[in-house]
């Protein structure tokens, strides 16, 4: 119990928060894993050994996975539990107002009670303790307990709260000056929600580091590039790239997905303007077909399908070799990033000893990405001699020393990501319950007004408040004012 | 019209709306340096006729491009300090008092404007992860945050300096130090709830373009940092019950660190979001 009190001290709760800003700073300044390409590390490695060994010993080019950031999150997760645990006892338990942080003297306001109720109702008070003496003392000086049978006699005093009223009726006059039985107090207040604002803030907060860890525990996420008029299995083995939370080890889909067509589209200014594949995807025995494009994934069975910024063109080859035997491979190339530039690629011809150095473009006539009128720059190097350099177009066939080799036609490719989240739906939740516990916590402040009645006089004044105390007061000043209650304030 | 005439003309409006403030500012700075109470109103006035070419301009450049000014440095320098300019009028409205802090607010607001006009103002279509209401509601966030948080440090100056002078016939005008601190807490209050809906609304964004709701991406991150940052000073009033001086003090450092997570990081540090800038 004593940990957990000790996890929940506020500057222990500050120190926490400091610690997770060092670390989000270090995480930026230190170049990490999650962006940084690996040949940086290489590099980095070949040309800092030192310094590399002691980065790389601390997590501090992993940061955010590293045992002493999960540690630290552990202890917030711990942290957080256990305040929200104590807020929410704190709120059940709690009085319904807290004792007054100032008072007003008055001398004798003539008011009626109902309309006063009214009065405060315009301004959004609603009235929820009305008490006939039942006082309980405020912060200073220390509350004077009086006997009932003084009360009867002597007068109001000024700056009191109330409670409860007891079976002795206790009464307790924070200025030593006792009060008459036949005085009323009305407390007012406004935001009551307020004093759950923390807990829903909080509550939230909770939800979104609890999923954070569930998504780092059992996350899956796969790329793949699919040809047009191709389908990807969905199979584990078959994605290109894949990204797998602590606890998981194989990503299964569970459909398979046939790229039916790729449309990519273009601004003037040659910014991409919409990615779109239409794809038919089979599960079992039913296949349906549906389009997925930036920022409208598909969803299925809680697999998610994006739309990868990361798309180009397919370039197949037929290779006749002189035996008649044919070996057609597909070269998938990147889209090139700037319009007029050629799409480029270098790679093995499959079961030969050929390497393919291609520049493509799109459309000879002009700066395009559409392949309507596509030329492709083809050198085909054997054993570092070139044995073929030249245009070619689609359809077209060469020789390249006894082979005969078809550049066949042009396609689209389309790089796919799959995810699983389980969490993301409680990140969600943690979003809106989070942002909800802030608007209560900072745009509705708890205020409470007590106006203390004596038959039709306003005799007293107090007001309390957990935040903008400054502008509170001007608000009760102004309360004050409006009904006509003077003192010293 | 094309487009090379359009730019023309909205970078003329721009500019003139820079003229226009720069002229705010001087009349707000000699009415706090000099303590003369009568040119906040003339200053108060240019800032009202800088915001009518500067609307203009940014009208002009959403007509052209076809969508909000949200694109590109330029864009989103110009449309911040739009922002800040609107949320620092609608408060002077509600808060006379404030209108001082416009010594703060304005030169900051066409500093943002002019380091924008510096920039490329071509006109980019926008990309296809841009189309979105959570893009809307992520930039319209952010600028009301970096808005409320504007008016917030200006509040704390105001603090600052009325403290420093003491209750000079001038400075008696201002809100009184508590009250000023009070609107610098509500503001900050204002400006981390909008900073955590851009977090959120860029986080949910993510999640339907890259299937990711966080990653780290520096920029990612320092948007965290600033959250945290203003997590702490928050707490440091509540828990500490830092106020006046300590709490003004830490707004300004606060807001010279969230400085990096606003303009700098997400301009010049390589990241996801660099294909927006």
């Amino acid at each position: 119990m004593q940990f957990f009190k000790t996890i929940t001290k506020p500057k222990f709760v500050m120190t926490l928060i400091l610690l997770t800003l060092i670390a989000a700073f270090i995480g930026v300044m230190i170049p990490q894993l999650s962006y940084k390409s690996p040949s940086y590390f290489e590099e980095w490695k070949l040309s800092s050994p030192k310094t590399f060994y002691i980065v790389d010993i601390l997590q501090l080019n992993r940061v955010f996975t590293s045992v002493w950031f999960l540690s630290l999150v552990f202890i917030i997760i711990l942290s957080l539990g256990y305040s929200l645990y104590s807020q929410v006892r704190r709120n059940l338990k709690r009085k319904d107002f807290v004792p007054p942080d100032w008072d007003f003297i008055d001398n004798k306001t003539v008011i009626e009670q109902e309309s006063l109720i009214r009065f405060m109702r315009k301004k959004q008070y609603k009235l929820v303790h009305d008490k006939k003496m039942s006082l309980r003392g405020a912060k200073t000086p220390s509350p004077v307990i009086v006997s009932k049978a003084k009360q009867s006699h002597e007068r109001l005093g000024a700056g009191f709260a109330i409670s409860k009223s007891n079976e002795n009726q206790e009464i307790a006059t924070p200025f030593g000056l006792a009060m008459t039985d036949s005085g009323r107090t009305f407390v007012f207040s406004k935001n009551s929600i307020n004093k759950w604002g923390g807990v829903i803030f909080h509550s939230g907060l909770f939800l979104i580091i609890v999923a954070a860890i569930i998504g780092l525990a059992f996350q899956k996420r796969g790329f793949v590039q699919v040809m047009e008029g191709e389908a990807f299995s969905g199979r584990h083995e078959d994605f290109l790239v894949r990204e797998f939370g602590v606890f998981q080890k194989r990503f299964d889909a569970g459909f398979k997905i046939h790229l039916s067509r790729f449309q990519h589209t273009y601004w003037d200014t040659g910014d991409i303007k919409s990615l779109e594949s239409s794809v038919a995807v089979t599960k079992g025995d039913t296949t349906a077909d549906y389009n997925i494009s930036v920022n409208s994934p598909l969803n299925i069975n809680g697999v998610k399908v994006y739309q990868s910024s990361n798309y180009g063109y397919v370039l197949p080859f037929l290779l006749k070799s002189s035996t008649d035997k044919q070996v057609v491979t597909h070269f998938l190339l990147d889209r090139p990033d700037r319009i007029g530039r050629p799409a480029i690629g270098r790679s093995d011809f499959a079961t030969t000893d050929y390497i393919f150095d291609m520049k493509f473009y799109p459309d000879i006539t002009k700066p395009s990405f559409y392949p309507s009128k596509p030329i492709l720059y083809l050198r085909v190097i054997e054993r570092g001699t070139p044995v073929f350099e030249g245009l070619l177009i689609p359809g077209q066939a060469i020789k390249v020393k006894n082979d005969i080799l078809q550049f066949m036609s042009i396609r689209s490719w389309s790089g796919l990501i799959f995810a699983k989240n389980i969490g993301t739906n409680i990140a969600y939740a943690g979003f809106v319950i989070a942002i909800t516990g802030m608007i209560i916590n900072y745009l509705l402040p708890y205020k409470e007004i007590q106006l203390g009645i004596r038959g039709d006089s306003v005799i007293s004044i107090n007001g309390s408040t957990k935040r903008y105390h400054a502008m509170f007061e001007e608000e009760l000043s102004n309360i004050k004012a409006e009904l006509g209650v003077s003192g010293d304030g | 019209m094309d487009d090379l005439l359009v730019l023309k003309y909205e970078v003329v409006l721009h500019w003139i709306a820079v003229g226009f403030y720069i002229l705010s500012t001087i009349f707000f700075a000699y009415s706090v340096s000099f303590r003369k109470e009568k040119t906040i109103k003339p200053a108060m006035f240019f800032t009202f006729l800088g915001l009518l070419f500067h609307s203009a301009a940014l009208g002009i450049r959403w007509w052209a491009t076809g969508h909000g000014p949200y694109l590109m440095k330029y864009e989103i320098l110009s449309s911040n300090a739009w922002v800040v300019i609107v949320m620092f009028l609608i408060a002077s409205l509600r808060y006379t008092k404030m209108r001082p802090a416009g010594v703060v607010v304005v030169p900051l607001s066409f500093l943002m404007m002019t380091i924008g006009l510096f920039m490329n103002p071509e006109i980019k279509g926008l990309p296809p992860s841009l189309k979105g209401i959570w893009l809307v509601i992520h930039v319209t966030f952010n600028h009301l945050s970096v808005g409320a948080l504007i008016i917030a440090l200006g509040a704390s100056v105001l603090y600052l300096l009325k403290e420093k002078k003491g209750e000079t016939e001038f400075f008696k005008k201002f809100p009184s130090i508590n009250v000023l601190d009070a609107y610098s807490y509500k503001f900050v209050g204002f400006g981390f709830i909008f900073w955590s809906i851009t977090i959120v609304a860029g986080a949910i964004w993510a999640n339907q373009a890259w299937g990711r709701y966080w990653g780290w991406d520096p920029v990612e991150t320092w948007s965290l940092i600033t959250w945290l940052l203003y997590g702490l000073y928050l707490h440091s009033r509540l828990f500490l019950n830092w106020k006046g001086r300590k709490a003004a003090w830490m707004l300004v450092l606060c807001f010279v660190l969230s400085i990096f997570s606003i303009y700098l990081v997400p301009f010049t540090v390589e990241s996801l979001h660099s294909a927006y800038f």
